[in-house]
């Protein structure tokens, strides 16, 4: 039997404000993230995805704060990254009460980072996000917040990190913050080259973009920031709908 | 008083957070000298690697002073790799010895399904204990993990989860227990545990 598929609410911050993209651009405020993980909280969410995702003067250290406040709260698995640089940045977000820590930029410009985590903390606790986007028909992977086009082939990407990491973080930013339905393509092309669990992320508008994207690829999760920021969605009403089609999720008080 | 130990095993706050927020009293302690006159039972929670974690620089360094703990019958409450390192032997970078409170080794997972274990499971309960309390059998934790402990006395095995195979998720020798899941993330079942914990005493 398969693990329980996971919804995970994705809070994207800067400077202490829940901010959410369009495209990895175009930040629209949409309220206080401490207020927010305590609602998922509450309402038992499978797990949070916390993002720092400031673009100028980014580190870890002015972020700590927030994660320690959400997490003193929070029993729930919190995944947190943006701007981990260093060994001590990881550090740092684990003691501020992160259980996983998402690295990106770093995967590229700094690739002996994730061994030294995964030596300390193992590599279950290392999320690769990697940022997608189609140029021509071909997918590149972007760093830096989407603002950098890195080079490396898909599949070269995927088999340098497999062992490095515990699961792949996929988001497209074509369809980020759409709400027009997920990029199945991706998912289902990095689902076939790899056997590390994946998350997909980018573009759920309604429930039924959920169903397809769990139906059609081999997704362990699916993040979702644009479906329960705007509108009166919430993971127990997605769930409710998403077990009509033989999904199994963690339902509430379960 | 629970004493939560840092042997540089990584996520203490989390264990440290769901306490507070149970309002049992709880400290992070950095060594094991004088445990007994402070504290009443000791947590070792763990994420990382089954060598690493038993080297000298981290739990190696405790492990005579876990072993008067354990043998002066305080309840021990091992979490994740922190109950792996209960067993005699483990197989993560080579063959290293545990604690050996738990009558098992720990393996890799065989199974087609993703490695690692990522996410929320089962747990089957086949035995009742104390620490299972007004939590009903098959409720769900949060699991992070590519190995898992497999247990040679099946009286020490307490609740057993499926991923692929069955495996062990909470074993149970008197005084120690271990879980293979993290309580302190598993919600409101996950702090019924830790609050049975809190209260629970070998006879």
């Amino acid at each position: 039997m398969p693990v329980k598929k996971r919804i995970i609410p994705l809070l994207t911050v800067i400077d202490n404000f829940l901010v959410k993209s369009i495209n990895f651009n175009k930040l629209i405020n949409v309220g206080d993230p401490i207020k927010s993980a305590k609602i998922f909280n509450d309402s038992d969410a499978d797990e949070l995805i916390i993002l720092n995702i400031q673009r100028e003067n980014r580190n870890v250290n002015s972020f700590l704060n927030l994660v320690e406040n959400i997490a003193k709260n929070c029993f729930m698995p919190l995944a947190i990254g943006g701007g981990v640089n260093t060994f001590e940045d990881s550090k740092n977000l684990f003691n501020s009460g992160a259980d996983r820590i998402i690295i990106n930029t770093s995967i590229f410009k700094n690739f002996s980072l994730l061994d030294e985590i995964s030596l300390n903390y193992g590599k279950e606790a290392i999320i690769a996000s990697l940022d997608f986007k189609k140029i021509n028909n071909e997918y590149y992977a972007f760093s830096n917040c989407g603002n950098i086009k890195e080079s490396i082939q898909i599949d070269n990407l995927i088999e340098k990190i497999d062992n490095y990491v515990g699961e792949l973080f996929i988001n497209s930013i074509d369809n980020d913050g759409s709400m027009q339905g997920m990029d199945i393509n991706l998912f289902k092309y990095i689902s076939s080259i790899t056997d590390t669990p994946l998350i997909g992320c980018g573009g759920v508008g309604n429930f039924n973009h959920l169903r397809d994207a769990f139906l059609e690829c081999n997704l362990s999760g699916v993040a979702c920031g644009s479906l329960f920021n705007f509108g009166d969605n919430n993971p127990i009403r997605a769930k409710n709908f998403l077990t009509n089609y033989d999904l199994d999720f963690k339902l509430i008080n379960q | 008083m629970i004493g939560i130990l840092n042997a540089g095993l990584g996520n203490i706050k989390s264990v440290q957070n769901s306490l507070n927020y149970l309002s049992i009293q709880n400290e992070i302690i950095e060594n094991l000298d004088g445990f007994e006159k402070k504290f009443s039972r000791l947590i070792l929670p763990g994420v990382g690697s089954f060598n690493s974690a038993m080297s000298d620089e981290k739990i190696g360094k405790f492990v005579n002073r876990i072993n008067d703990i354990k043998s002066k019958n305080f309840p021990i409450l091992g979490i994740c790799l922190g109950s792996q390192i209960l067993c005699n032997i483990g197989y993560e970078g080579g063959t290293i010895n545990g604690l050996g409170f738990i009558n098992g080794d720990v393996e890799k997972i065989k199974t087609d399904e993703r490695i690692p274990h990522i996410g929320w499971n089962n747990i089957n309960i086949i035995k009742k204990h104390h620490i299972f309390e007004n939590v009903t059998s098959g409720f769900c934790a949060y699991f992070v993990h590519s190995y898992r402990m497999n247990i040679y006395s099946i009286d020490q095995c307490f609740g057993t989860t499926l991923y692929g195979e069955s495996f062990p998720s909470v074993v149970i020798n008197k005084n120690v227990i271990g879980m293979q899941f993290h309580p302190e993330k598993s919600q409101k079942n996950g702090l019924k545990l830790l609050k049975n914990f809190s209260e629970f005493n070998a006879s």
